[in-house]
């Protein structure tokens, strides 16, 4: 199949779903509501906690739409029958705890209604939410945990932690970007309501979303290193390693996944009593070693620079 | 030593006694202000390390240092300030470190569904390193110069002439924020943003020098880099069945250093250099279009998102001249003239884009079945004009002309990449159970510039969520890929026919992620992981044994526990190991030279196998607790990471056919690398005391020790000696010039003391660096 006949087929399809009639959601019915004040009577303490946070203070002190009058019963849905029968009724009500009956998708279509658009946009389809996640996975509302975006935990490298357990014990690595130090986080690579890439990145790839901090290696150069162009990550891992700069195998044995060491010779080490330094080609192995002299390895911008090393 | 523990002893006691005394402090009330409530915290406070023996020492302080500040001294750690407005106006001011070289600002005022404004600032230090020395002087920005008449070829003169320390080898970004989101009407938001980032100071690099011997010197790269980038989008919609986004970036990066010159460290003769001159990042630009469109509430509950996203990149700096040594001559003329390019090709006049198309459709035709289909398209272009140079220079040394009638020839290396994805999730009511099976396929169409112009790859997915009760779910996810090339032609003719560079090589590749989270009633909860991911490059068309990657896999497995104590708080632990191993295959080759009339290319008892190999273990444990409510809070965290690096390699046959035995000999790979190790342990621990209602105390005691350990840049010395034979002149020093910049262990165990006002908000998370 050649690619114009991929492109006009997937045009054909898209045409023919955006044409087709649509249908509307049925709307929801409004009755069996208790009111904010049979809610405070039991559950003080959350509403005081609520409160401090900017949704708490925007729901129970400064609504602007029906759905915010309603305040606790905006999210949670009607409880004049829980409240009536002293709590012990649950039915119709979605707590948002990890035991709530209601499917994922309808507890997120509570919070969607009002924070679709924007990031959201791509939510649909996007990795965590055909894997069943749901928003209070990562979100909590009922009281000021993070400094931003009312996270579960203190920090989006915690919370993004709960399931990339590995990625988040990458960031105590060695080599590492400054997440742990709290001068960046997950979401400064990532966005993870859905975007146009797998891997949630903000940018259309993986070298645009480096570029966006990392504007001098964006060239274009005079010479290109082919594999830099394509993508970073074949030689970082912007999470963390055990190698400087981030690399994901140390020198010269990362070049060497695609060089062979032709007049390059690199010989092992070899001790030496006197200085802790050996080997015959020492060049090639110490201090930066292929960098020594291939500095402008991610390309260059000199009519000597073919190999890099001006 | 003894004071200091003294001392803290001391303050646990006087805290102690608080706790005794105390009774619960309730927050105090918001204040009126200005017809709204403000409410804040502000700490005030410093760090002291506990004795001289307990801080780095100005040489071992780069990792410590590596993006904060870690220094002595008072500061202000945190304040946040609040402010609700009447009319519904809300603002807020966010501060960190102030005062200190990693401080962070940031403001924000919003009104729900009118208008966000945010202004930042943050400041993250780059430390490279606190040991580095560099011999000569770099009195003009860029330019870095030895004696005239080299002091001597003697390493030991070299370096007891004192290279003076370069403390610290460091760069800081200061990074601003500027940006207004405003909603004209609802489902209508506009955004406009400024941002500026400036990064100055200098960072290790190097400079081939070429002659005699190879030589090379590590110098400082003077960063003095300015980002800017202005964006604009708007998003048209909000919650009705269309929506639109659409955007506009320009990002310019300017950079006020253009290239490096410096001395080369040997005495020359002939045409040798007697300095090299680099080109720095070239100044450039780039203007970024994106629009997605959404339509909902299709057919079959579907939804389509589709993205054009275009990008073009810009650069047209001056080249530097061809070299500034005056003593290489083309046509009799000095080649250190800018004007000896060719009239077309003294500036790039770079112009490469990009192109990204997406459709993405959604749908959930039944209930408990969800399908998805996405195509993807990701394309580069290279609208540069071809550059073409009669000649080049290699390391200021040597001209290096093109084949008569031929020209070196500006090689570009555009790429698209379609990707294609197809699953279907099945979910039925009240099943535990939901599946995922998926279908994606990946095509790269390069160009004759690079070995494999086509590589398909494909790749089936499954995954299975188990609900085993609702306090226990599995998710795991199984991928098997496999990649082909249409053909491999190499290259670079001078390397090794058989290599096969790794990203585009035929590759078979498995995944495997399993994450099992166990919260059963009560205070206690698991999270169990484990990830493989193995790619085996050894297979379809590629010979048998492959030279370069064979194949490599990394796996982990992990886990963590917290018990929550009820409403006081929470304890924690994790651990995990990885494992991670590359193999690879090479082989030693050496050109013809006098002494070995032979060339040694291909000579296959030559080859050697690397299996490079990482081993990591990280642990952590913490706790926060409410020890009495409203009056006294302890956390801590500690943290600890055990990483070793070895690589191990090994002729598979010994080395024969050489030219003499020596040659023989020196093709053996042999035995291990010393390995490289890095130990970490972190601590941090924190008691706040709530004074009053308005004040509360906090001492943090921090703890850090750092064991490394890397054969590469230990006790590295500027002009550093090699075992072996050399050929200039007659000593064992090879004529390179490092930095010597190897990072030391260190040991740091330090004090903060803060004191905290507090009006209506609950002071923050105890916070851990």
């Amino acid at each position: 199949m050649t690619d114009r006949s991929i492109h006009y087929t997937i045009a054909a399809l898209a045409a023919l779903l955006i044409l087709a009639p649509g249908r509307r959601l049925a709307a929801q019915e409004q009755n069996g509501y208790a009111g904010q004040e049979a809610c405070a009577q039991c559950h003080q303490n959350q509403i005081e906690s609520f409160s401090q946070t900017k949704m708490g203070s925007l729901f129970l002190k400064h609504p602007e739409n029906a759905r915010e009058q309603r305040g606790c019963e905006g999210c949670h849905g009607q409880a004049k029958l829980h409240a009536e029968s002293g709590g012990e009724v649950k039915t119709g009500l979605i707590t948002f705890k990890k035991d709530d009956p209601t499917p994922v998708e309808e507890r997120n279509q509570t919070c969607l209604e009002c924070h679709s658009g924007g990031n959201r946009t791509m939510w649909a389809g996007a990795a965590h939410e055909s894997r069943d996640v749901a928003c209070t996975n990562c979100h909590t509302l009922m009281k000021q945990v993070s400094e931003r975006n009312m996270l579960k935990y203190a920090t989006a490298m915690e919370t993004c932690g709960q399931c990339h357990a590995q990625k988040k014990n990458q960031m105590q690595r060695f080599a590492h970007m400054p997440v742990r130090e709290g001068k960046m986080d997950c979401n400064s690579c990532h966005q993870p309501h859905g975007t146009a890439t797998d891997k949630l990145l903000v940018a259309n790839n993986v070298n645009e979303t480096c570029y966006s901090c990392h504007t001098e290696k964006r060239g274009p150069y005079l010479w290109e290193h082919a594999p830099v162009a394509e993508s970073c990550s074949n030689c970082h891992d912007p999470h963390g390693t055990n190698n400087e700069k981030q690399l994901v195998v140390p020198r010269p044995r990362l070049c060497q996944r695609c060089h062979d060491e032709t007049q390059h010779p690199t010989r092992p080490y070899v001790a030496d009593a006197t200085n802790n330094m050996g080997g015959t080609n020492s060049r090639f192995l110490f201090s930066r070693q292929c960098s020594n002299c291939h500095f402008n390895i991610h390309g260059s911008n000199h009519p000597s620079g073919v190999t890099f090393t001006r | 030593m003894t004071r200091q523990i003294r001392t803290i002893a001391g303050l646990l006691a006087w805290i102690g006694v608080f706790t005794l005394m105390g009774v619960s402090r309730p927050l105090s009330a918001q204040v009126p202000f200005a017809g709204g409530t403000l409410s804040g915290v502000i700490d005030v406070g410093g760090r002291a390390f506990l004795g001289t023996s307990n801080k780095p020492g100005d040489r071992a302080w780069a990792r410590f240092g590596e993006y904060t500040n870690m220094y002595d001294g008072g500061y202000l750690p945190n304040a946040h300030l609040r402010f609700n407005s009447a009319d519904k106006i809300f603002a807020e001011v966010r501060a960190f470190d102030i005062g200190r070289s990693d401080q962070q600002f940031s403001f924000t005022a919003y009104q729900p569904n009118k208008f966000t404004f945010d202004v930042s600032w943050n400041q993250t230090p780059h430390l490279y390193s606190t040991t580095s020395q560099l011999y000569g002087g770099d009195a003009q920005i860029g330019t870095f110069g030895l004696p005239a008449v080299r002091p001597t070829t003697d390493p030991t003169i070299y370096n007891s002439n004192s290279p003076y320390l370069v403390n610290p080898v460091a760069n800081r970004w200061d990074a601003g924020r500027v940006a207004l989101k405003v909603s004209p009407k609802d489902g209508w938001d506009v955004r406009a943003e400024y941002n500026r980032t400036k990064k100055q100071g200098n960072r290790p690099m190097g400079m081939s020098m070429g002659s005699p011997g190879s030589n090379y010197r590590e110098i400082l790269e003077p960063i003095d880099q300015i980002t800017q980038s202005f964006k604009i989008s708007q998003s048209i919609g909000g919650k009705s069945r269309y929506q639109l986004l659409m955007g506009y970036d320009l990002s310019i990066f300017s950079n006020a250093v253009d290239g490096v010159m410096a001395d080369n460290p040997q005495a020359v003769t002939g045409t040798a250099p007697t300095a090299g001159h680099s080109a720095l990042a070239p100044e450039n630009l780039a203007h970024m279009f994106n629009l997605t469109g959404t339509a909902a509430q299709l057919p079959l509950k579907t939804r389509l998102v589709g993205t054009v996203a275009y990008s073009l990149w810009k650069q047209d700096q001056a080249f530097l001249p061809y070299t500034m040594n005056p003593l290489l001559l083309s046509g009799g003329l000095p080649l250190n003239d800018v004007a000896q390019l060719p009239a077309d090709a003294r500036s790039l006049e770079g112009d490469q884009r990009t192109l990204n198309l997406q459709l993405a459709a959604t749908s959930r035709p039944v209930k408990g079945v969800n399908v998805s289909a996405k195509y993807r398209r990701y394309k580069t272009m290279d609208e540069t004009p071809m550059k073409e140079f009669p000649l080049e220079v290699v390391s200021d040394r040597s001209i290096a002309n093109a084949p008569a009638g031929t020209f070196f020839e500006r090689e570009t290396h555009p790429y698209g990449r379609q990707l294609g994805r197809f699953d279907v999730g099945l979910h039925p009511t009240g099943s535990p159970v939901s599946f995922k099976l998926g279908w994606n396929w990946e095509r790269w169409n390069r160009t004759e510039t690079r070995e494999a112009p086509i590589t398909n790859e494909h790749q089936p997915r499954a995954a299975m969520d188990l609900e085993v009760t609702q306090y226990a779910v599995l998710r795991t996810s199984f991928s098997r890929s496999w990649r082909r090339y249409s053909e491999y032609t190499p290259v670079m003719t001078v390397e090794n026919p058989a290599l096969r560079r790794f990203d585009q090589s035929d590759r078979d590749q498995n995944r495997l992620d399993v994450v099992s989270q166990i919260t059963p009633p009560g205070p206690l909860g698991f999270t169990l992981t484990y990830n493989l991911a193995k790619n085996n490059y050894q297979v379809g068309q590629n010979p048998n044994p492959v030279y370069g990657v064979s194949d490599d896999q990394n796996w982990g497995i992990g886990g963590d526990v917290s018990y929550a104590l009820t409403d006081r708080g929470s304890l924690f632990a994790g651990y995990q190991r990885e494992r991670v191993t590359w193999i690879q295959r090479s082989r030693f080759r050496q050109a013809a030279s006098g002494t070995n009339p032979i060339p040694q290319l291909d000579n296959t008892s030559y080859d050697w196998v690397s299996n490079t190999e990482d081993n990591i273990h990280t642990a952590n444990a913490g706790l926060e607790i409410t020890l009495v409510p409203d009056k006294l809070e302890l956390g801590g965290l500690w943290v600890y990471t055990n990483a070793k690096t070895q690589v191990s390699t090994t002729n598979p046959t010994t080395p024969t056919g050489g030219n003499n035995a020596a040659q023989n000999l020196s093709a053996v790979a042999g035995d291990a690398w010393q390995p490289v190790t890095r130990k970490m342990h972190r601590i941090n621990g924190s008691l706040r005391y709530r004074v009053a209602s308005n004040w509360s105390a906090t001492v943090t005691y921090g703890f850090q020790k750092l064991n490394n350990s890397d054969w590469r840049t230990d006790g590295l010395v500027p002009a550093y000696i090699f075992t072996g034979t050399s050929t200039y002149p007659a000593t064992n020093w090879n004529g390179d010039l490092s930095l010597g910049g190897g990072l030391q262990p260190y040991r740091a165990n330090y004090i903060i003391v803060t004191l905290g006002y507090n009006i209506g908000m609950t002071p923050h998370a105890l916070r851990f660096r």
